[in-house]
């Protein structure tokens, strides 16, 4: 089972608030359209919000046919219309992972680790000192790569971006404030 | 090697450097060679300063030989991101660019997001003259400025969003000359000679060399301009009598007279800054780079160093009045 | 005028030297086009310094072919990894990548390239057809209209959102929307939610933005998942020339579909000021509005990817038509292309017609004969390009998700915006996670930014009474008539198999 869709609602629901509460320190031709776009998406989210916890307590999947069916009568006579409840999944990598929830949720981490870290060395260090870095590191430890592998592959790479944004594109990629700080420093 | 080892001939290398430093400052165009500096160009690539900036910087680098020249594009806040990081950026003649002399207006009048003091810039050169026109649509009535002030109907005037030079341009002058214009913002790019086709706007003050091809096809007519060569054209000081009118067109055409100008970053040591003044005069005096600008429409009118400095403060030193009409034509909408 | 038009067309086709030209315009365009961010206007700028010393013909013809092929390789990395190359890519990347996820790549490519091509092509011929019309026709669109057209494709996003989850649709919709309100107001100037931070005054990158809700999500998925793109196998899958010539098939099936998307994408093209993302995304919305199965959007039907790749190349051929003969570029891209051609000599403007009719025509042609050289050449490697799907996900992933981060960077040249890669990319990954749809985003910031802009401009032109010019009833008519379509549709009883029946 997909994990309960509350949790995004209620993020939504916080991004909306939050951006309204600030567009109502602008003048009111600033204010204009955040108002229109921010206060009805606040109300739809709270709709949402209301359907989620109502399909909590409705079990789905393959049993509660009838529960279903039960809740969606309760919401169609609140909201006054329809809606289907029964969400065929668009994303089949979360019904169908071989991991539990406790699994993904490690993998999750660990990725997002991976790229948080990549972001963070290129604006310490650097494109072309991070990016090897990355390549070879994920290379290695996630996709279980040779040494040999991870250092031609994630070094091959390296090496085309430098050669395709410094010589050829002549576009210049951060630099890094360690990196420039110290090229500063010692080099020049 | 040793631990030892690395740690003195780190500290040798580090001494040696730093006695050579200065010495290498004193060979001016020597310091330059194989180095990498970096044109700041503060629009996306492709429009008008990109293209100055690229030719420029491709001919610096030719009479600084050893040197690197790459163009570097830093769009953002009209302008402000590219010359907030020029100023900001390390005083080693490493770092130059260019962006909108517009921003003079900024500076003159305080508006938010200025990280920079024009007065302050080690100023290399400027690389044309862009006098400023009146410019009205071709169905319009208003034939001459004379109509444009004896009309009974406020005429619509477009300008790019709020805050752009061209807005405050045309904000101060439309204020100080009591026009009965209407000043509409949101018209980037070609999109005002657009909405002057179809008769939603009727008029804009602009740069004439973007209007060139405008008129030439017949779409509109100059009625006014404020600097340039055209005898065809009236002057706009001569058909004012306003003190404060007048000044604020003199401070226009001050503008218009130093476009697209080359700075670097205050405290550019001298020698190094004479090397790049020399190199830049060098580039707009080669033939080719003239040639080239010329097919793009584009002519050159080169001005150098000092004389661009001495422009800008002038520029800078307006009498309260003129900042007073400033600040009120902008606080009007 | 038949002898200026065929004879521009052999001229072009029996000179090696123009071949040459364009076949190299072609291979780099398509290179330069394949990483987000890079592209489009930066390539042209970088073309400038050779097309100096260039004869007009073959000069236009060069810069032409490689502006408009471009935007062709973007969708393989759309397709294939669900990295769009930019806003009008995402379109392509939400019914492609589910496609490659079925194990379906071969297929999806090959209609897209072909798309591509029949709509670069639909494009040219009805800027050609266009000609003595352009005038009346893009005299006709005001801010007014723009305004009403953006709200127009707003509606779309109730379609985008499906039945099931059409609460979550809008609100996603209107996060797209409200993220267009970042960056100094129009009206007043104030720069909303940005304060200080000077590189959010112009908003937030659209690149940054699909890539964060795109590009990175999809690989964090795929690296947390485990295996590859695409999860059916790759002996399950058919044999890749076969599926490529299906995809390519499929473009005739669906030829009323492409023929309509593409005369949309021509159109829209045609008129300043729309935005050059708007093009593919009305003819995605118009796809889905017009199908009998609008469920299978999203998870990898087939139209969803031929409607947008038709509308954004023909988009190309109508943008000519301004820009050529106005002298008014109709984008940003159009703009670098007119500052090229004015070195190569041509003056853009009513003397065109008059004067240079044959340049017009080489250039329509060159259009056309581009695009099925880019088409060929990318039918014929697409088999390899295809096969990556099948391999072990974790070994694309690093280097796709350094693609998109580079091209985030270089699309802005400021470090802030990896900053708001990162924080958007929260939320995307949020959304995919938890199943909420991500397409309506996209058409919230790209048309919220334009509707509100326009929105400004008519007011300030005519005050509310704006509503009353004749194209402005039109279009409101259609707004009208497509919310009550949309409800229709909702409010309609769900017929029991339907549902469950469905085999995208």
């Amino acid at each position: 089972m997909t994990a309960t869709p509350a949790p995004m609602t209620i993020l939504m629901l916080a991004i909306f608030a939050a951006m309204v509460g600030v567009a109502s320190t602008y003048p009111p031709e600033a204010r204009f359209m955040p108002f229109i776009v921010g206060i009805p998406a606040i109300g739809l989210c709270l709709l949402q919000l209301a359907i989620d916890l109502y399909r909590r307590r409705v079990p789905t999947g393959g049993d509660g046919d009838d529960a279903l069916k039960e809740a969606e009568d309760r919401v169609a006579r609140i909201s006054g219309r329809r809606l289907q409840f029964d969400m065929p999944s668009e994303n089949t990598m979360f019904t169908e992972t071989a991991h539990d929830a406790r699994e993904t949720m490690r993998r999750e981490t660990i990725v997002w680790g991976y790229f948080l870290g990549l972001v963070a060395g290129i604006l310490l260090f650097g494109f072309h000192v991070t990016v090897p870095i990355f390549l070879i590191a994920f290379l290695r430890f996630q996709a279980k790569a040779s040494w040999r592998s991870a250092l031609i592959y994630g070094g091959l790479g390296a090496i085309v971006m430098y050669l395709l944004f410094e010589k050829v594109l002549r576009v210049v990629l951060h630099g890094g404030f360690v990196t420039d700080f110290a090229l500063g420093r010692f080099g020049g | 090697m040793t631990r030892t080892a690395t740690c003195m001939s780190l500290a040798g290398g580090l001494a040696a450097t730093a006695i050579a430093m200065p010495a290498l400052a004193q060979n001016g165009a020597d310091y330059f060679k194989g180095k990498t500096v970096t044109y700041i160009v503060a629009t996306s690539a492709g429009g008008g300063y990109d293209l100055y900036g690229r030719l420029v910087a491709e001919y610096m680098q030719r009479y600084l030989p050893g040197s690197t020249f790459v163009v570097r594009n830093l769009p953002g806040a009209r302008h402000l991101v590219g010359a907030n990081t020029i100023f900001a950026s390390r005083a080693d003649g490493l770092t130059i660019g260019t962006f909108n002399t517009g921003l003079i207006y900024n500076q003159l009048v305080g508006l938010p997001g200025i990280k920079f003091d024009l007065a302050k810039m080690s100023w290399i050169g400027k690389a044309t003259t862009e006098p400023r026109a009146i410019v009205m649509a071709q169905q319009s009535p208003i034939k001459t400025f004379a109509d444009l002030q004896a009309t009974k109907q406020p005429v619509n005037f477009a300008t790019s969003g709020i805050g752009s030079a061209n807005y405050v341009e045309t904000t101060m002058l439309t204020s100080a000359l009591k026009l009965p214009a209407k000043v509409l913002t949101g018209y980037n790019g070609n999109t005002d000679q657009l909405a002057m086709r179809r008769g939603e706007v009727g008029g804009t003050i602009g740069s004439r060399s973007s209007f060139e091809q405008f008129v030439q096809n017949g779409y509109g007519r100059f009625i006014a301009q404020i600097g340039g060569k055209d005898p065809n054209v009236p002057q706009l000081r001569d058909l004012v009598k306003d003190p404060a009118a007048l000044s604020l067109i003199a401070l226009v055409q001050s503008q218009g007279d130093i476009a697209r100008l080359t700075a670097g970053p205050p405290g550019i040591p001298p020698a190094v800054l004479d090397a790049l003044r020399e190199a830049y005069r060098n580039a707009l005096d080669d033939k080719e780079l003239q040639e080239k600008a010329a097919k793009l429409e584009r002519p050159v009118e080169p001005g150098y160093g000092d004389e661009v400095l001495k422009a800008v403060i002038t520029a800078l030193n307006q009498p309260p009045e003129t900042i007073a009409l400033l600040t009120q034509a902008l606080k009007k909408k | 005028m038949i002898e200026t038009m065929f004879g521009s067309l052999y001229a072009m086709l029996m000179s090696p030297h123009m071949m040459g030209l364009m076949l190299l315009a072609v291979a780099i365009g398509l290179v330069v086009g394949v990483t987000p961010g890079i592209g489009g206007r930066l390539s042209i700028a970088l073309a400038i310094p050779f097309v100096f010393g260039m004869e007009m013909i073959p000069g236009a013809v060069f810069l032409l072919t490689m502006h408009a092929v471009n935007g062709t390789s973007g969708q393989i990395s759309s397709i294939m990894f669900g990295v769009p190359g930019d806003g009008d890519d995402a379109a392509t990347t939400i019914d492609g990548y589910p496609m490659a996820k079925k194990g379906e790549a071969g297929r999806a490519l090959g209609a897209s390239v072909t798309a591509s091509g029949i709509g670069g092509i639909v494009g040219a011929v009805v800027f050609a057809i266009m000609i003595p019309v352009l005038e009346p026709v893009v005299m006709a669109f005001s801010p007014a209209e723009f305004f009403l057209l953006a709200l127009l494709g707003i509606t779309f996003i109730a379609f985008l959102a499906g039945r099931e989850q059409i609460f979550k649709g809008l609100i996603v919709g209107l996060f797209g929307m409200m993220l267009a309100t970042v960056g100094t107001d129009p009206n007043t100037g104030t720069p909303r939610f940005a304060g200080d931070f000077l590189f959010l005054w112009d908003g937030v990158s659209l690149i940054t933005a699909v890539l964060a809700l795109f590009a990175i999500p999809e690989m964090i998925a795929l690296a947390v998942k485990g295996g590859s793109i695409s999860s059916v196998s790759r002996e399950t899958a058919s044999y890749s020339y076969r599926q490529l010539f299906e995809g390519v098939m499929e473009v005739p099936r669906h030829w009323w579909l492409a023929l309509r998307t593409s005369v949309i994408g021509a159109v829209v093209g045609m008129i300043p000021g729309l935005g050059s993302s708007a093009a593919a995304w009305f003819c995605y919305g118009h796809a889905v509005q017009t199908s009998k199965t609008p469920e299978r959007f999203g998870k990898g039907a087939v139209e969803g990817v031929i409607a947008p790749e038709t509308g954004s190349n023909a988009r190309e051929g109508g943008a000519l038509l301004p820009t050529l003969f106005f002298g008014i570029p109709a984008s940003s891209g159009m703009a670098v292309l007119m500052g090229a051609f004015l070195i190569l000599g041509i003056q853009p403007g009513p003397t065109m017609i008059t004067e240079r009719l044959d340049l017009v025509w080489t250039l329509i042609w060159a259009l056309v004969v581009g695009n099925l050289i880019a088409v060929t050449f990318l039918l014929f490697i697409m088999r390899w390009v295809a096969l990556l799907t099948f391999v072990n996900g974790a070994m694309l992933v690093p280097f796709i998700v350094v693609m998109a981060v580079t091209g985030s960077y270089v699309s802005e040249g400021q470090w802030q915006n990896l900053v708001v890669l990162v924080v958007l990319s929260v939320v995307g990954y949020g959304l995919l996670r938890f199943n909420w749809p991500r397409a309506p985003f996209v058409i919230g910031i790209v048309l919220g930014k334009i509707a509100e802009e326009s929105l400004h401009k008519a007011l300030e032109l005519w005050g509310l009474s704006f509503f009353t010019r004749p194209l402005s009833l039109v279009l409101i008519g259609l707004i009208v008539a497509t919310i009550g379509y949309a409800v229709y549709r909702n409010i309609k009883p769900r017929t029991a198999g339907a549902q469950r029946a469905v085999t995208p």
